[in-house]
């Protein structure tokens, strides 16, 4: 699995926090380190990228979900 | 519209009588002005004065021996300080003494002559006669003044003017007896309405008043005295009411305070007793029972200042603009993301993906904390709860649920301080002043909430706050 840095640091949260929902702008804060807002495509383009790289089918995400309205959870899969 | 036209009638009244007192003063006024001179001394003076100064003049003149008529020092001064002048005339209307005349004088005057001169004066000043006897002598003397007066004569049927006179008189004496009659009626009626509202007022005090009908020239005054009668009556049984609920309320604290005290004293008195063989799996499990109670209790203790201290404005809100939308995006998250949540159905839409807002995060996090928790504790596990956000001129948030719903009666006490729903059944979660905190959080921080309900189909409760200054967030 090749990841840039960027993408690297929005799993290594994700997975710190997993099962858990986090938001676009708490995943911003933590893995950009700026309190901005409006730079939010850059983290669905991260998270698209990632996806392309871990699910098997991007289009339906397994373990990268979208939670609707608040953001984003990896789901920890019980036999990893 | 009755009471109005009484007083558009009294009014006019009031205006007329004015003008009539503004025309009666002008009149007087004008004829003051009319009557009045001013004497050579720079005095003001009635114009009378120099026809009494002339007639009074008799006194200073004094005849020596030969009968010849001659003016005192002291006429003579008063002469000269009035700037007047005199002649004597004998009955042949000859001069034979003056003193201080101007030019012009004639030494001799005809009937005639003394005729005109006192109708019309002499030059620029007015001469007045007067006349002295000596002996069987008579003397005339002129005295001139100068000041400009001029006398004025009417002619009136004698007849007419004489009979008249009485009835003028007896209308005049009839129309002051009769505005003192109805003067003193009139206050008399007053003095005795007065007392009437005196009385009333103090019934309204006393709570004995009923009401009057509200007609006559003072139904208005009954009118008010009516509604002021019922509001104290309203306002009365409102505060029946709230000395009732406060009762209860103090009822219930007592209760909900002793209900987690009796199990701390059971279990306690358990492990007490020597008598009982507790073993320590026992004793454990007994402990973590009493700290739950006295938890419990805490909260409750907690949860009673905090109210109290929102009622009476106590705590100060710690306002800072912040996203309002990002806050209760992360409510909602940290909700899903606790365990006792973990399963539950919570969404959260907004219109807007920021919306600034001041408010104080603590208090704020309380409140939606407090509503959304109401939202999924009193409902089963499989009811959705949304919160959503939109944004006009105001911030409406809304949540909502697709549970059990309310019924009206449960709905009015829904904000009301201490007021438990049913549907918490056997496990009571909370202390029952969640929703009265969340309230008075929201209306702190300068906001409205309401709440819809219907039994079986879900709550919805709404909650909105004004907006201060809407400005983009510019970033560094």
């Amino acid at each position: 699995l090749e990841l840039t840095a960027r993408e690297f640091g929005v799993l290594l949260y994700l997975a710190e926090n997993a099962n858990k929902i986090i938001s676009k702008e708490r995943l911003y804060e933590q893995v950009w380190g700026e309190n901005g807002l409006g730079c939010d495509n850059a983290v669905m383009v991260h998270i698209r990228h990632i996806r392309e790289k871990l699910e098997d089918d991007p289009a339906n995400p397994v373990l990268l979900q979208t939670v609707k309205g608040l953001g984003y959870r990896l789901v920890k899969l019980r036999q990893s | 519209l009755k009471g109005l036209k009484v007083r558009s009638v009294f009014h006019i009244y009031v205006i007329f009588f004015v003008l009539f007192l503004g025309l009666l003063a002008a009149g007087f006024g004008m004829v003051l002005y009319n009557i009045t001179i001013q004497k050579p001394d720079g005095q003001i003076g009635i114009t009378r004065w120099p026809l009494d100064f002339a007639r009074d003049f008799s006194e200073y003149i004094l005849f020596d021996e030969d009968g010849v008529p001659g003016v005192r020092q002291a006429g003579l001064d008063l002469l000269l300080a009035n700037r007047a002048w005199i002649q004597i005339l004998d009955s042949n209307g000859e001069v034979v003494r003056s003193f201080n005349t101007p030019g012009g004088v004639p030494g001799h005057y005809s009937p005639a002559n003394l005729l005109a001169l006192s109708a019309n004066g002499l030059g620029s000043d007015s001469v007045f006669a007067g006349s002295v006897r000596s002996g069987d002598q008579t003397w005339t003397y002129l005295v001139g003044l100068p000041v400009p007066v001029s006398t004025v004569t009417t002619y009136v049927n004698k007849d007419r003017f004489n009979t008249l006179k009485p009835i003028f008189w007896g209308l005049f004496a009839f129309a002051l007896a009769l505005l003192v009659v109805s003067t003193v009626v009139y206050s008399w009626r007053v003095t005795r309405q007065m007392d009437r509202m005196r009385v009333s007022i103090r019934e309204i005090a006393s709570r004995t008043y009923r009401p009057a009908r509200n007609e006559g020239l003072y139904g208005d005054l009954y009118g008010e005295l009516n509604r002021l009668n019922a509001e104290i009556k309203a306002s009365d049984e409102v505060r029946a009411k709230n000395e009732k609920l406060r009762e209860e309320w103090i009822a219930n604290i007592t209760h909900d305070l002793k209900t987690p005290l009796s199990p701390i004293r059971g279990y306690a008195e358990l492990i007490a007793d020597p008598e009982t063989q507790t073993g320590p799996d026992e004793i454990r499990q007994y402990g973590g029972i009493i700290l739950k109670n006295a938890a419990y209790a805490e909260e409750l203790i907690n949860d009673l200042k905090l109210t109290f201290q929102l009622k009476n404005e106590m705590l100060s809100l710690n306002r800072q603009t912040e996203n309002i939308v990002r806050f209760l995006r992360e409510l909602v998250i940290d909700l899903l993301n606790s365990p006792d949540y973990r399963q539950r159905e919570i969404s959260f839409y907004s219109s807007s993906d920021s919306v600034l807002y001041s408010f104080d995060a603590i208090f704020m996090r309380r409140a939606f904390n407090n509503l959304i928790t109401n939202a999924l504790v009193h409902n089963l596990p499989e009811t959705e709860v949304a919160i959503s956000l939109r944004l006009d001129e105001r911030i409406r948030i809304t949540i909502q649920d697709n549970g059990r719903g309310m019924s009206p009666d449960e709905l009015e006490q829904l904000f009301v301080r201490y007021y438990r729903g049913n549907n918490t059944g056997s496990k009571p979660e909370g202390t029952g002043l969640g929703m009265a905190i969340a309230r008075q959080i929201v209306e702190q921080h300068g906001g409205k909430i309401a709440a819809e309900s219907q039994p079986g189909l879900g709550t919805c409760v709404m909650v909105e706050f004004p907006i201060q200054e809407e400005k983009p967030r510019v970033n560094e």
